[in-house]
């Protein structure tokens, strides 16, 4: 369990999220916590399939059901416990205290609104506003992020990828909610349209002072946008700490391995140093720690058990067996 | 949207063009005198030659469509063998009976399925969807003119509290309504249940909870608009098929519209009726097709009316 | 991580599991798609049977007018019953079955043989050739296969064979649409341009690695059409335009059995189950093999 802060916004404990299906198994998330504080930027690292979408979907209570479920685990957003509200309760919690953004934007938004209507829908719900009113601040919401409010009546085909993201922004942000969940937000965009749109979503986290969650597989971004690091590795959070911790003194060989993995300008070297194998099935998870087969480091050790964590300082903990030995060094 | 319905109409003119040349060349294979039909067995050989002249019948068939095809621009369908009367007179005037029989068989049909398709999606593996979708299936299997016979059966023979024929009595509309809703209401709930599945599992579904939209809402607010536009070509087209006069379930029913008057023109050779009522039906269908088009448009922004075929 | 990943990432993964062992297990774990099977497989093992099992000229056909209108148990002889001219309803419902299946299936061969030709070389070629062809089934779409069936019948003559030709005829445009649409999706794949890049003539590319790859789609519209075609025949034949006395067909023997609906209603009920069963059965065949071929497009 993670130490305990007075600024909490979020506060997810020991959740597992398995999906069952005819199939098998996949457990998806296994015992993860994480503290989000206010006005931070955690970014959630991990490869396609590591559980950081569905992570995401847990802590708003949108994981699909079936096949979905929720072993165990407690989340506490804004000092409520997400887990024991009602479905009606909840409603009013999603897109007013936390809000999300998702990752393919020409999908996102719904093809038979205007997006005026889509962004106005969420202030009528959550806001109490009425027809009017809701329009008038959807307009002031689409200004916002840098779209001409006259377009509001306009349908999501007539704009472009980045437009579309800037729209499902707008929606996420117009009850400045606490907390922003951002799953992968440029992954679909173009290389120039990622910078802007990252940019405005910088600008708008500190203008509305609200904390967020990143979720990427791109470090780029990491560095860019956040505060602190979460690395996961098929479900588990298996290195935590601040930006500069993580990036200047890495300790978890799978981090090293995604630093590796990355061109260096600088470096001199010219090829790039893969991490050998494929991440688990998430169906036939190995006893021990997850990475052990993959890892260079493992020892007999690293196959039974799942590694505890290690602290370095306040805020940066890894978990691993190798640092159980007091010599050990990447 | 003028031009639109007056290029969707310029386009019925070869479907026409080619229904009739299919037709005319189908029937001109079928063996037997028209003429010896209308004048009977016993007809002097010199009044059926002279008969035969008049209709245009020893005339090549080529010629013969020409012929046909040039009244037909004059608005003249010809004459039914079978009445003497006009072909377009006698469409026109069982036609209201088939509209009425369709747009009941359709109205039973939407209104029982599309709250079970949804049901079903939403609820998807749960004991109302197992239900409808057996009783979906079981629908699409059961020939017409047996249920309706079955229901005859039941409803006129044993309990006698509906009438088994005809169109005058009242609730006589019930039955035949009921026959042919019951197909349309099983391929207009699959329809409606597999497109809501597709929907519901969308992005922006997901982007509507996560706005804080609650879940019946989601629903009836995001989902079902996008739900409806592929539902809505089926019932469409099915209402296009209907207007073509459900043969069977008119003749079990002794309906009078156009089901019955084709099968019995094709049936007893009388090729102006046949050929006109084959026309008047391909409009029928294609008209029912374009208003199918307006709808769409109205129902999806991404659509826009500019004619031309897809 | 939606569900959709995780099943991706299930199949690349574990245990190598082949394609035809996936779709045998996906198949076999649908319980309707199970009894649509069984129930398919037991109509036709009565319709090819049915030679052994009833004897044409004596069962069949053979009238027997001290015997007319028999119910059902009445003798033990005639299990279910005698018609109005005293022909076994068992015998002859049994001989039903081969009439209709191979009508059914022989139209859909039909009409699938000429579709699987108009929709690959159309899809194949595109340009001209492609809307020459779509224009054509667009005009044969114009008038509804069971009017276009009916039309045929009655020109032609009422035979078994005419059946089959009329039911056919009606849905050659649905098949060509189909198998060209499919042709398209496929057309585009680099696999196709590879065997293009060596030298593949037309013909060989659409026979050999076009329509392969079709299959799916066409097995599973086999099995829908032939209860579309059973359905068409029976609903013909029950105008008097399909399968003619004294042979016996379903659509024909119910028809026969109107008249005494009061007094016998089994006459009307037995041929009415037995083709709503056998359609049923197709229907649930059908939709099996379509989840289990085409996981993407289960509903």
């Amino acid at each position: 369990m993670d130490k305990h802060y007075d600024d909490e916004v979020l506060r997810v404990e020991d959740l597992t999220v398995y999906y069952e299906t005819d199939e098998g198994t996949a457990k998806a998330v296994n015992n993860l916590d994480l503290v989000v504080r206010k006005g931070k930027t955690v970014g959630l690292v991990g490869e396609t399939g590591s559980g950081k979408t569905t992570t995401a979907l847990s802590i708003l209570r949108l994981v699909p059901d079936p096949p979905g479920v929720i072993k165990s685990g407690k989340v506490i957003l804004d000092g409520m416990d997400i887990y024991s509200l009602t479905e009606g309760e909840m409603d009013m919690v999603r897109g007013y205290h936390a809000s999300m953004i998702f990752q393919d934007p020409m999908t996102a938004l719904n093809p038979v609104m205007t997006v005026g209507d889509q962004i106005a829908e969420t202030l009528r719900i959550h806001e109490g506003l009425d027809k009017k009113a809701s329009w008038e601040k959807a307009e002031e919401m689409l200004k916002v992020v840098g779209i001409p409010p006259e377009r509001a009546k306009e349908f999501p085909h007539q704009f472009s990828g980045g437009m579309k993201q800037r729209v499902v922004i707008a929606i996420a942000l117009a009850c400045s909610p606490k907390l922003m969940i951002a799953d992968e937000p440029t992954t679909a965009l173009d290389v120039t349209i990622q910078a802007q749109v990252l940019r405005e979503m910088k600008e708008l986290r500190d203008k509305y002072e609200m904390s967020m969650i990143m979720i990427t597989h791109d470090l780029g971004i990491i560095a860019q946008m956040c505060d602190e690091v979460a690395v996961i590795y098929a479900g588990r959070i298996i290195e935590f700490g601040e930006l500069r911790e993580i990036f200047k003194d890495t300790k978890h060989p799978y981090t090293q391995g995604l630093f590796d993995s990355l061109p260096k300008i600088n470096d001199g070297r010219d090829m790039l140093q893969p991490i050998p194998g494929l991440m688990p099935d998430p169906m036939e998870l190995p006893e021990g720690c997850a990475f052990a087969p993959r890892c260079k480091y493992a020892t007999e050790k690293c196959n039974q058990g799942i590694p505890p964590k290690h602290y370095f300082s306040d805020s940066h903990y890894v978990a691993c067996w190798r640092y159980d030995e007091p010599e050990f060094k990447l | 949207m003028l031009k639109y319905i007056i290029k969707r109409l310029l386009l019925l003119i070869p479907v026409i063009l080619g229904v009739t040349a299919i037709v005319f060349f189908i029937m001109s294979l079928a063996p037997g005198d028209p003429a010896l039909s209308i004048l009977g067995p016993d007809a002097e050989p010199e009044a059926v030659e002279h008969l035969r002249e008049e209709l245009g019948l020893n005339d090549p068939v080529i010629v013969q469509y020409a012929n046909y095809m040039w009244d037909f621009i004059h608005g003249d369908l010809g004459t039914s063998y079978n009445s003497g009367r006009p072909v377009l007179e006698e469409y026109l005037y069982f036609f209201p009976a088939t509209f009425k029989l369709a747009f009941w068989s359709m109205f039973v049909a939407v209104i029982i399925s599309i709250p079970i398709g949804i049901i079903s999606a939403v609820k998807q593996y749960s004991l109302i969807d197992n239900i409808g979708m057996v009783g979906a299936l079981a629908g699409l299997s059961i020939p017409n003119f047996w249920l309706g016979l079955m229901l005859i059966m039941v409803f006129s023979l044993n309990l006698g509290i509906l009438p088994s024929g005809g169109a005058t009595a009242p609730g006589a509309v019930i039955l035949p309504a009921i026959t042919i809703g019951t197909g349309l209401t099983a391929t207009i709930t699959r329809m409606m249940r597999s497109s809501m599945l597709e929907t519901i599992r969308q992005d922006y579904i997901r982007t509507a909870r996560a706005k804080g939209v609650n879940s019946k809402k989601v629903i009836t607010g995001h989902a079902l608009r996008n739900a409806l536009i592929p539902v809505v070509t089926v019932i469409c087209m099915d209402f296009g098929y209907c207007l073509a006069g459900a043969s069977t379930t008119e003749i079990v029913f002794s309906w009078p519209g156009i089901g019955r008057l084709t099968v019995n023109a094709i049936n007893s050779q009388d090729r102006p009726l046949a050929i006109g009522c084959l026309i008047m039906t391909a409009i029928a269908i294609c008209v029912s097709n374009m208003v199918m088009d307006i709808l769409y448009a109205i129902i999806d922004p991404r659509i826009k009316l500019t004619g031309g075929s897809k | 991580m939606s569900k959709k990943k995780k099943n991706q990432a299930q199949s690349t993964g574990r245990k190598n599991i082949s394609k035809g062992q996936d779709i045998r297990r996906r198949f076999m774990r649908n319980r309707n798609s199970v009894i649509g099977l069984v129930l398919t497989a037991i109509f036709v093992f009565v319709a090819l049977a049915a030679p052994i099992l009833v004897d044409y000229d004596t069962q069949v056909i053979q009238q027997s007018i001290p015997d007319r209108l028999l119910q059902p148990g009445e003798n033990p002889e005639h299990p279910l019953g005698t018609d109005e001219i005293g022909r076994d309803v068992m015998a002859r419902l049994i001989y039903a079955a081969k009439m209709s299946l191979s009508i059914g299936a022989m139209s859909v061969v039909i009409a699938i043989a000429i579709g699987v030709f108009i929709g690959s070389v159309a899809g194949y070629f595109g340009g001209k050739v492609d809307t020459v062809l779509m224009r054509l089934m667009e005009v044969l779409d114009g008038v509804p296969s069971f009017l276009m069936a009916l039309t045929i019948c009655a020109a032609l003559g009422a035979s078994v064979y005419t059946l089959m030709i009329a039911i056919a005829v009606g849905s050659i445009a649905a098949q060509s649409r189909m198998v060209r649409s499919a042709v398209l999706t496929v057309k585009n794949n680099e696999y196709v341009e590879a065997a293009k890049a060596m030298g593949a003539t037309d013909m060989q590319i659409i026979f050999y690695h076009i329509i392969p790859n079709c299959v799916g789609t066409i097995i599973v519209q086999f099995s829908v059409k032939i209860a579309g075609g059973i359905l068409s025949a029976s609903s013909l034949s029950f105008l008097g335009l399909g399968v003619q006395p004294p042979d016996p067909e379903w659509g024909a023997m119910l028809s026969g059995g109107r008249t005494y609906m009061l007094d016998n209603p089994t006459l009307t009920l037995f041929p009415g189950l037995c083709i709503m069963i056998v359609i049923l059965a197709l229907n649930m065949l059908g939709d099996g093999l379509r989840d289990s071929l085409d996981p993407r497009l289960k509903g």
